[in-house]
């Protein structure tokens, strides 16, 4: 079952047009990263889902129902972290969580399993104006949790923390996906981050999705490195730059290839000229540069 | 049923909780007893020529001060107390938070404006109680004075309360405006200019078409009631700018 499903959603801040027409489909129990260059639109995307800004009837449907119908039933599944933790730092960490208990008429005993689960117990407190960054995203994230939410949705959770931020955020994601069974929606423009967590992903630029599907899938889809060492790399390189795009790194050749089959070709290209290979590889392509050259080519 | 009561309570009570450590507080607390202090001292020093012989002090001690705290301090308390409680939410950026919470739009506006009313009650409660403690202290300090007479105490309660129900229009108006406004800046100088463009227009005779006179005019009032006509016109721009303030939280987007 889809848990957000959104149709040809547009959105326009004054005249100026934010989103295209995306349709996006996220999976129950996906871990799906929403990539995207500053500006693309992530977070417009993400304030349409929590019914934060205003979207045609039927454009964002989640666990089957439209925001604009169903907005507090679908707001009790789901629990999200925007940008920098929203918190009350005049008061304490507990304080907080006891404060969005209380709106959201949440029993009190689960602060203390939040406490525990971010690692905040020892913290909770101390005024939250004297929390560091990362400790203020844990506590963004009890804060998101607190109703128990089927979905998770967190915009740049790891945004200004330091490695080891970044490693306990990863774990805590880690942790909520596969202990706890959430569906997590994690916008991000560090890459590296959403390859190592997300098993799904889009991409979005300029407000239109220009990729959506597995992780996986996305570096199959698109081109291939073959990494080639030879008796003569430069004659090699004369040789194949006229039907494959070559770059010539250090001792290696970097040849971009289509398919399986174009080591084949160019393994022959080199026999034919009496070229010794001593070494032919597939090198993939890194997500992040599979996203530069989807977000800056198109 | 109950389960609803017990849910309010709840959200109102989080509206309280959110004033732990603010000013919002203490400003309730401090302005009137800073207005109770002022006129203890002037009591203590030119108290002769302002009570008048056979006559029970307590009256012109509370008429005067609460005449002086209608007419200027209480419609800035209000002012204060509203941009305080608003920036609560502005200064860090909870509006994002509290609009993703399974609740009602207007009930985001309702607890909070429920909760402001509430500091504004305590207000008129701290008013009488400092009236009432200085009151006393005058009857040690200046037994002569005779305010040894019957405090007026339950008169005195009743005076506070007419006045900030007087006040119901300021308080609608600024809580819509602060909710509105990020800046602290913009309502409280809006208010602050509607408040002393009344006082300079106190002697005009269409005072009564400002809103923000009526807790002065409501002291003139011979009815020793709690309910006249300013009392009443002042609550309906209350459900107005409520009703207003319904609306624009219902349609609020959040950046």
């Amino acid at each position: 079952m889809n848990v957000i499903e959104t149709n040809s959603l547009v959105y326009n801040f004054g005249s100026k047009p934010v989103l295209n027409g995306i349709d996006l489909t996220v999976q129950r129990g996906s871990v799906f990263g929403f990539l995207g260059p500053n500006g693309s639109g992530k977070t417009t995307t993400i304030r349409t889902l929590l019914g934060l800004a205003h979207v045609p009837e039927k454009s964002v449907m989640l666990f089957g129902k439209d925001i604009r119908t169903h907005r507090i039933e679908i707001l009790k599944n789901i629990g999200s972290l925007i940008e920098y933790p929203a918190l009350y730092h005049h008061l304490s960490g507990y304080d907080n969580l006891h404060i969005l208990c209380n709106l959201t008429s949440t029993p009190k005993k689960r602060i203390k399993e939040l406490l525990d689960l971010v690692l905040l117990t020892d913290d909770s407190s101390k005024k939250v104006s004297k929390y560091s960054l990362g400790m203020k995203q844990r506590l963004g994230i009890a804060a998101a949790l607190l109703t128990d939410p089927e979905l998770l949705i967190l915009d740049e959770p790891t945004n200004g923390l330091d490695p080891a931020g970044v490693r306990d955020m990863r774990h805590l994601i880690k942790t909520l996906n596969q202990n706890f069974g959430k569906t997590i929606f994690i916008s991000s423009h560090l890459l590296y981050e959403v390859e190592m967590i997300c098993s799904h992903l889009a991409i979005l630029n300029e407000g239109k999705l220009v990729f959506q599907g597995e992780a996986t899938e996305l570096r199959n889809k698109y081109a291939k490195l073959l990494l080639v060492d030879t008796s003569d790399n430069k004659k090699s390189a004369e040789l194949i730059e006229q039907q494959y795009p070559v770059k010539v790194t250090e001792d290696l050749l970097e040849i971009v290839v289509k398919e399986e089959n174009d080591a084949v070709v160019i393994s022959r290209i080199l026999f034919r000229n009496d070229i010794d290979i001593y070494r032919l590889e597939p090198k993939s392509q890194n997500l992040e540069k599979l996203f530069f050259n989807l977000t800056t080519n198109d | 049923m109950i389960e609803r009561v017990i849910n309010s309570t709840l959200r109102f009570y989080a509206e309280l909780q959110k004033l732990k450590n603010t000013l919002a507080i203490l400003v309730a607390v401090a302005l009137p007893l800073f207005v109770a202090f002022l006129s203890f001292v002037i009591y203590l020093s030119e108290g002769h020529k302002l009570i008048n012989a056979g006559t029970n002090p307590w009256y012109g001690y509370i008429y005067h001060l609460q005449k002086f705290w209608a007419g200027l301090l209480l419609p800035l308390t209000i002012i204060l107390e509203a941009s305080l409680i608003n920036s609560i939410e502005h200064s860090n950026n909870m509006w994002k938070k509290i609009y993703t919470l399974p609740v009602s739009k207007c009930a985001v506006y309702f607890y909070k404006l429920l909760a402001f009313i509430f500091l504004n009650i305590l207000t008129a409660v701290a008013l009488t109680f400092f009236i009432q403690l200085f009151g006393c202290l005058l009857i040690f300090i200046k037994p002569e004075f005779g305010f040894d007479s019957p405090s007026l105490i339950k008169e005195s309660l009743l005076l506070s309360l007419k006045m900030m129900l007087a006040s119901s229009t300021i308080i609608g108006f600024q809580f819509l405006l602060s909710f509105n406004f990020r800046s602290f800046v913009i309502p409280t100088v809006i208010g602050f200019c509607i408040t002393v463009g009344t006082g300079i227009a106190s002697s005009w005779k269409h005072i009564v078409f400002l809103p923000y006179s009526y807790p002065s005019l409501s002291t003139n009032s011979q009815n020793a009631g709690i309910w006249d006509i300013y009392v009443i016109i002042a609550l309906l721009f209350l459900v107005l700018t409520s009703a207003a303030g319904f609306y624009v939280s219902s349609k609020k987007e959040i950046s």
